[in-house]
């Protein structure tokens, strides 16, 4: 029954669930309902953005100023909100500036031609700037019941957050497997030659990725001013790295090696599931890096060694 | 004229120094196989190239069923029903075979939802039904072979109405057994009134295939033909213009007759199974027609790319070569091809340039001697006749017949004994050609032994004692250049004649063989 290809899929699932069971059995309180719920809440702000890096880097391009939308985002509205504007307006305003940024980052990208990397790095500084101009540094408090709503409110004994980050998930995989839109990021990014004769809008797909990130950054800001009822400066761009890294983790694990929005989800599950463990565990703060970077090296290994991708050299 | 479905009417194409088109009249019957024919660089890609829109053309008029089309872009000629079908480019790597043919025409339930498991079937049925291919659909792409990627793209293009076909080397890859079953779907796809252009080097599928053939030399086409009021001998010397030109060349018989690399059942990427023998102080000159395998032969033989042989002997020694430093440290040194991408290191000096291979002579404990590297860069300057303004001057500012040079002069700082050459004077004009020949001369002279691969007849003919001419894979014949034809030259490359040593012999055959009579197959 259980094939070689069968196994292979499985691999990553068992390097995973390796992992995660020697961190079990040092501490029992690591699969808890409780601790499961809170590391899901704390994960959901690196995997909704790393869906989004996803769905703009298999289109062949790169994004790094999400960083500065989600925190720009997360100050306008906080700002707004402290000023007496009605929520919706504050948060209809934060998502048309989501959009805006996206829009500016693939005009410059695909109708100027400056490098992904250079062009999102140079928007990530000047979104960063504007959003330190505004909080001055500081925790920007967001007061507003809908945000209390998020943090405490549950439905059916799971957390509002965690509602909220299954509901971006499942419309994002819809959209991505069962529209044709999906495989036309897939195509532009697999072969652009290949779509532009299949007479796909290239640049409009371009575009259209960048939008989606714009959009999920949104919804990151949302999750960020829910959970910690507010913003505190540059939170986004501490976890920076840790969306990068579930991005390719997702790739490396992922059976084609291509990049895929539901392996950046597990990435980022991966991640943060990590980061808690250790914790737990007791691992001193010092070392947590140290030995989270080992383990992501593990498992990629792991994975590639098992399905046999390396070549091995005399 | 209502028969025509594509004429193309003048067209001229002018790449930096070079003429590619030189007014160009192409016209296409309506269920014809139309053979394109020419020696490389001829210009049969570029005139594809300019039909399907890829490259916009300098002056001409491009007519579809007797209508001008103003607008020639690959999107537009795509959907006026031109389908090209390349190696492998064409196609998304990981979808499935489903999605790659209805990419942009997907079925869709309630607007918007995809109807896979349609689009599969329909894909499956349409490999079946007009392929006669039963494959899963649901295969990814990356997982197809050569010959099943290009079913896909034929499939494509027939669910798209293709009117007009193009094949540019589509058998280059495919076993014989897959060659036959693409011939018979191109008969097929004939009798259902599909035109179809056919670019291939291979005398034998060109007169199996087709019914008429357009020869192309030097970017003008010379002949339009019917391939079976045609025999083999009369296409090969419309293919090379007719008597072949005998030009004087200098001192020969530098061959000592001692082997000084001897190589047995090379197994590598392209090459099946190739022996060769480098006589100590000849040029060696390797010629095949286009993807026959000496593409690929001097990145083997210089350890960039793997290979296995059943004996590779320097010197009567066994040697292996694994990686360039291996061959350094056997005096073996190599001219790329791509000058930009493998040979030269475009932002350093000229001094750099030469050095790099050899720095142990140019450094000690670590240390460039800087002074050391520019005088002797400069002696090669000046015995190269480089010119650059100094030899501290950036390689990427030349010429690149001067880069060329330089890259040669890198191999000259060492003791060379075998130099091997990929095509030295590919894009280079003639006066640096006829320098880098000088050269190579000298060197020849002074006891290095080469192997020159060039798709140049001229370049052989001007250089080289023998020449070894590989066909799909494998050598065919070794002939003595002294008195070698470009015909026989041809012959031996594009396949046809006996596998004869000699020349003489092979243009014997080639003179008495009737029309399909010689037809030789390599397998």
């Amino acid at each position: 029954m259980l094939s070689k290809s069968n196994l292979r899929m499985l691999l990553p699932a068992i390097l995973v669930i390796v992992t995660f069971g020697l961190l079990y059995a040092e501490t029992p309180s690591f699969l808890s309902l409780s601790n499961i719920g809170n590391v899901m809440s704390f994960t959901s702000l690196i995997a909704i953005p790393a869906m989004g890096l996803a769905i703009v880097m298999l289109t062949g391009m790169f994004d790094l100023s999400f960083v500065g939308v989600i925190g720009l985002s997360s100050v306008l509205t906080s700002f707004l909100l402290q000023n007496g504007v009605p929520v919706w307006i504050c948060l209809v305003t934060a998502l048309v500036l989501c959009l805006a940024c996206g829009l500016l980052n693939s005009f410059l990208i695909v109708n100027m031609k400056i490098h992904p990397w250079l062009t999102t790095i140079a928007t990530m500084l000047m979104l960063l700037g504007l959003e330190k101009f505004i909080s001055k540094g500081n925790y920007v408090p967001a007061p507003s019941p809908l945000f209390d709503a998020i943090r405490f409110g549950s439905f059916l004994e799971i957390p509002a957050a965690l509602w909220i980050v299954f509901a971006t998930l499942a419309v994002v995989l819809v959209v991505m497997h069962t529209t044709p839109y999906g495989g036309y990021l897939y195509a532009v990014g697999g072969n652009i030659e290949a779509a532009k004769k299949a007479g796909l809008k290239v640049k409009w797909i371009q575009y259209a990725a960048f939008l989606a990130m714009g959009g999920l950054c949104w919804v990151s800001s949302v999750l960020y001013l829910g959970q910690l009822s507010g913003y505190p400066s540059e939170s986004a761009y501490i976890n920076q790295l840790s969306v990068i890294l579930a991005v390719y983790f997702g790739l490396a694990i992922s059976r084609k090696n291509v990049v895929n929005v539901l392996g950046a989800f597990v990435g980022a599950l991966y991640v943060g599931f990590l980061a808690n463990g250790l914790g737990l565990m007791g691992v001193q703060s010092y070392w947590i890096k140290m030995v989270e970077g080992v383990l992501v090296i593990f498992v990629v290994l792991g994975n590639s060694i098992l399905r046999g991708d390396i070549v091995t050299y005399e | 004229m209502d028969n025509v479905i594509l004429e193309a009417r003048g067209i001229n194409k002018r790449f930096p120094g070079v003429n590619a088109l030189n007014d160009v009249h192409f016209s296409l019957n309506r269920g014809e196989v139309r053979a394109l024919m020419g020696k490389n660089g001829a210009g049969k890609s570029t005139l594809i190239k300019t039909i399907t829109g890829v490259y916009p053309f300098d002056s001409g008029e491009v007519y579809l069923d007797g209508e001008r089309i103003r607008d020639v872009t690959p999107y537009n000629m795509h959907h006026y029903g031109i389908g090209a079908i390349y190696q492998e480019n064409d196609l998304i790597p990981y979808f499935t075979i489903g999605q790659s043919m209805f990419l942009n025409n997907e079925y869709r339930r309630a607007g918007i939802f995809l109807n896979s498991r349609r689009m599969h079937r329909e894909a499956g049925e349409l490999m079946k039904r007009v392929l006669d291919v039963d494959i899963d659909p649901y295969t990814t792409i990356d997982n197809l072979n050569v010959s099943q990627k290009q079913l896909v793209q034929i499939a494509t293009q027939l669910f798209y109405k293709s009117k007009i076909l193009i094949f540019d080397e589509p058998t280059a890859s495919l076993s014989s057994t897959e060659i036959e079953k693409l011939f018979a779907i191109i008969e097929k796809l004939k009798n259902d009134g599909v035109s179809i252009i056919y670019i291939s080097h291979r005398l034998e599928e060109v007169f199996h295939i087709s019914d008429t053939i357009t020869v192309m030399k030097d970017g003008c086409k010379v002949a339009d033909l019917v391939t079976k009021d045609i025999t083999e001998a009369e296409l090969i010397s419309a293919m090379t213009g007719g008597a072949d030109a005998d030009e004087e060349f200098t001192s020969r018989g530098r061959d000592s007759g001692r082997v000084s690399l001897r190589i047995r059942k090379l197994k590598a990427e392209g090459i099946k199974s190739l022996d060769l023998d480098l006589h100590e102080g000849e040029i060696l000159g390797v010629f095949g027609a286009e993807g026959a395998g000496q593409e690929n032969l001097s990145n083997i033989l210089y350890g960039v790319a793997k290979h296995e042989a059943e004996l590779f002997e320097l010197n009567g020694k066994p040697v292996t070569i694994k990686k360039p430093k291996d061959a350094i440290k056997l005096n073996i040194g190599c001219v790329p091809r791509d000058r930009k991408r493998e040979g030269m290191i475009s932002d350093f000096s000229v001094a750099e340039n030469v050095t790099i291979a050899n720095m142990g002579k140019f450094s000690a404990r670590s240390w460039v001697k800087k002074k050391l590297e520019h005088a002797e860069a400069g002696k090669m300057v000046e015995k190269l006749a480089v010119k650059t303004p100094s030899t501290s001057t950036i390689i990427r500012t030349l010429s690149g017949g001067n880069q060329q040079k330089v890259i040669i002069a890198r191999w000259l700082t060492l003791d060379l004994s075998i130099l091997i050459l990929d095509y030295p004077t590919s894009g280079i004009d003639v006066h640096a050609k006829n320098e880098v020949y000088r050269i190579l001369r000298t060197l020849a002279d002074n006891g290095t032994s080469m192997i020159l691969i060039t798709p140049e007849y001229d370049e052989i003919k001007s250089l080289c004692d023998r020449v070894v001419v590989i066909r799909n894979g494998e050598a065919v014949a070794v002939l003595p250049v002294k008195d070698l034809s470009e015909s026989t030259l041809l012959t031996h490359a594009i396949g046809m004649g006996g596998e004869k040593e000699s020349g003489e012999q092979a243009e014997a055959v080639l003179a008495a063989s009737g029309p399909r009579g010689g037809g030789n197959h390599a397998e």
